[in-house]
């Protein structure tokens, strides 16, 4: 009876976990339904321990291990502040040389605590493992690799933390699961893996998404004073490779283009400071009737929105996998997006693409999608078929398992 | 009244950006000795200069000072995305700001902003761009859409294009000033930018004597795909096909990116003993190279003024280029205009310049004549009117 150990510290109560929140509890809900035979303990932290509670069955036993969220974004080691104070006052060759220095140094990777637990496998659904222990095998998913592709759309902390966990990892793990195939040729150029140990399982879990109930969906749209059919949703956080100054820009082009149309933009994502800036944006451009900033929402409410809007819009400039898009066609809807990165990968030909560089791309593509009922079934259609293609839940609950029992077998 | 002044880009190879710094700063300088001003080289969140202390302009003039300089990057980078409460302060106060660099300040309370507007190639061709570069280039025209006081665009055509991108900004918060060709204005000696010594320098003239005035062709910009190289040598391949006897072909301009196989390209078409790829060249050789070519070559695909075919102009040489964005705007009907994307018509363009020598001297009269229309005298006391009704 095999006993698997999950790592969900870096689990957070509020929404800066992005779409990998989803994802992660998504499949812990399907993952022992379908190894009933398994234990499983879920690792957490303090904040978030009695928000699993609902995950509690027969197999399933929750263990929390840790104060805080692993540090993902909390007070950098000194380390790394001394190394932001000579970035910032160091000259140039002085600095270089104590980056070199620091290169040398960095291949050894701080020590991690050993497992709490007596398990047979560790699995880490975010990446970095908080801990490891040399004779229990260990699995993480990587699901992008967007702080060595994009180094510039993350601050020094980010990518501080991104490298450590990503390398940790790499060094540690049996396999590493990525979400596309777009992400595993990324690992495998930036790791010394073998191609047989970097292996794709696309997220497809949506089967299990239900639509709220009627009440429930009306009471939301009234309080944000929603239509529904009127608004297109983009749900994502702040990051700056989610692109929200070009999704404005292009909002506005089309308004002045057609200004008979109602149109209004709803964004999701936990509030912070650049979701503030995004805001005054919108204001200055007059827009602020147009975009509604709902902040971070439950499920259900997200679910809402999934339900009631006309399409989704999803104008990123990077995505490793792209969860929303596919969320957006299991509840029917059309989807419009970014034809960048992973995403044609995976929605295949079920979107209307634009190239999220051009605003002039967008605009038409808003246009098609408020005007053109036949694209919009077409869509819908296409999106069916997509996610069929893509495979159900248990399938990719087997893909894992196999993947688990792989890294078993080799200990 | 105090004139913060963004020169970031003015130090090293200079391209677009900073020649207009550049030449606006010298002709302020010129114009103007009651205001002050603060120059900063380090500025904005992207764009860094790591030799700017040994570039900084050495100026003979009291009320030009070095303001606000960053050490490194980093610190530059955190001081402009992330203002200090004492932003302005750190700044010297100034009553203006005038941004050179695409990036625009977004803290500025007391002091107005002033934003040099180029153009916006990178909405409509994307790939022609860094990404790094490119999401930096549309931030910075995206804030100066909602921040900027005033813009200055350097065509009507880049002034267009921001207004359609950014519709809600308002018309009259944005003038064209137009630049002008530096060759034209032998006085600076109030202000000279530092003579960077490039190692290439030398080669460029060394290999720019060995050519025969009136019998090459010649091109400037940057070794980049937005400059349409591709089509041009394609052009010249097919001239060639048609009259073996060919005048050589002279590429000026420093190796952009994406062009790594760009060698590859010339002996692909057959052409590696008629191209000569000269590097970047410095104003000494540019200047003969203008003066002494068969005519002067610009098939651009996207340009927000064009510097380099005013410039070729204002030395009298016969202008062939492109008939989109702001080209036609610049050049009128003083050159040989064409659709960038058909080579054929290149090819057409050159035969006909080699057959007709009458064309030839008409062109070269009428561009010269055009050239004479943009001053930077006439911009220097434009922009400075701007700065003095804002500051009221």
């Amino acid at each position: 009876m095999p006993h698997i150990a999950v790592d969900l510290t870096p689990l957070r109560a509020d929404g800066f976990n992005g779409g990998v929140k989803r994802y992660a509890l998504g499949l812990l809900r399907v993952l022992p339904q379908h190894a009933p035979q398994h234990q499983w303990t879920l690792l957490t932290a303090a904040e978030t321990h009695g928000e699993l509670a609902y995950l509690d069955s027969l197999n399933v036993h929750r263990l929390c291990v840790a104060h805080k969220v692993t540090p993902r974004q909390t007070t950098p080691p000194l380390k790394r502040r001394l190394a932001n104070w000579s970035a910032a006052h160091l000259p140039t060759p002085a600095l270089n040389a104590l980056k070199s220095v620091y290169r040398l140094a960095r291949q050894t990777l701080p020590a991690l605590p050993s497992l709490p637990v007596h398990a047979d496998l560790l699995f880490c659904p975010f990446t970095g493992p908080a801990f490891y222990s040399p004779r229990t095998p260990l699995v993480c998913v990587t699901h992008d690799l967007q702080y060595l592709d994009r180094p510039y759309f993350f601050d020094l902390e980010t990518r501080y933390y991104r490298d450590l966990h990503f390398r940790q990892a790499i060094r540690f793990s049996s396999h590493v699961i990525s979400d596309s195939d777009f992400t595993r040729r990324l690992i495998l150029k930036h790791s010394p893996l073998d191609s047989a140990q970097v292996i794709t399982i696309p997220i497809s879990l949506y089967a299990q998404v239900t639509p709220p109930p009627v009440n429930d969906v009306e009471s939301f749209l009234r309080r944000w004073q929603l239509a529904r059919d009127c608004f297109l949703l983009y749900p994502a956080n702040f990051w700056r490779h989610k692109n929200h100054e070009m999704l404005l820009t292009a909002l506005a082009m089309y308004i002045a283009a057609y200004p008979e149309s109602r149109v209004r933009v709803v964004c999701t994502g936990q509030p912070d400071k650049r979701m503030s800036q995004i805001q005054e944006a919108a204001s200055r451009m007059n827009l602020a009737d147009r975009i509604i900033f709902t902040g971070f929402i439950s499920d259900q409410e997200l679910n809402s929105l999934y339900v009631s809007c006309r399409a989704v819009i999803f104008p990123s400039l990077y995505e490793g996998f792209g969860l929303p898009v596919l969320e957006g066609m299991a509840f029917g809807k059309p989807v419009v997006c970014g034809s960048l990165t992973a995403l044609p990968e995976v929605v295949g030909n079920a979107a209307l693409f634009f190239d999220p560089r051009q605003p002039r791309e967008i605009v038409s593509a808003i246009h098609r999608v408020m005007s053109d009922p036949l694209l919009i079934s077409d869509l819908v259609e296409r999106g069916r078929k997509r996610l069929t293609e893509l495979g159900d839940a248990t399938q990719m609950t087997k893909n894992y398992l196999r993947v688990f029992e792989l890294a078993m077998s080799k200990k | 009244m105090r004139i913060g002044f963004d020169v970031s880009t003015i130090g090293g190879m200079k391209t677009g950006c900073g020649y207009f710094t550049d030449s606006l700063l010298s002709h302020l300088a010129a114009l103007d000795s009651q205001n002050e001003y603060l120059l900063y080289p380090t500025f904005g969140d992207h764009y860094w200069q790591p030799d700017w202390r040994k570039t900084f302009p050495h100026l003979h003039r009291s009320n030009f000072k070095l303001g606000l300089a960053h050490p490194t990057y980093t610190a530059m980078q955190s001081f402009w995305s992330d203002p200090p409460p004492d932003f302005e302060a750190q700044l010297g106060n100034p009553h203006i700001l005038h941004a050179n660099n695409f990036f625009c300040p977004t803290a500025a309370r007391a002091a107005r902003v002033v934003y040099t507007l180029y153009d916006l190639s990178f909405i409509e061709h994307p790939d022609y761009t860094l990404e790094e570069t490119r999401v930096a280039a549309f931030n910075g025209v995206f804030n100066a859409s909602l921040y900027a006081d005033h813009l200055i665009a350097i065509s009507h055509y880049s002034r267009d294009h921001f207004l359609q991108t950014f519709p809600r900004c308002a018309p009259e918060k944005i003038d064209v000033v137009y630049p002008a060709s530096r060759f034209l204005t032998p006085d600076r000696s109030v202000y000279n930018s530092a003579r960077v010594k490039f190692a290439k320098t030398g080669q460029a003239w060394n290999a720019a004597r060995a050519l025969r005035a009136n019998e090459f062709w010649l091109s400037v910009g940057t070794l980049e795909p937005r400059k349409n190289h591709d089509r041009l040598l394609q052009g010249y391949a097919a001239l060639k096909a048609s009259c073996p006897q060919i005048f050589p072909l002279v590429l000026v301009g420093a190796r952009g990116w994406l062009m790594d196989d760009f060698e590859q390209k010339i002996i692909s078409l057959g052409l590696q003993n008629n191209v000569i790829v000269l590097g970047y060249a410095d104003d000494f050789t540019l200047h003969w190279l203008y003066q002494n070519c068969f005519a002067f070559l610009y098939p651009s695909l996207f340009e927000g003024f064009g510097l380099p075919v005013l410039e070729a102009m204002s030395l009298g040489a016969a202008v062939i280029t492109s008939n989109v964005t702001s080209l036609p705007e610049i050049v009128g009907d003083a050159g040989i205009l064409l659709d960038p994307l058909r080579a054929d018509e290149i090819a057409q363009a050159m035969q006909s310049l080699l057959h007709d020598s009458k064309l030839r001297e008409q062109l070269k009269t009428k561009a010269f004549e055009r050239s004479q229309k943009f001053s930077w005298d006439t911009a220097a006391r434009q922009v400075l009117k701007i700065y003095e009704s804002l500051a009221i």
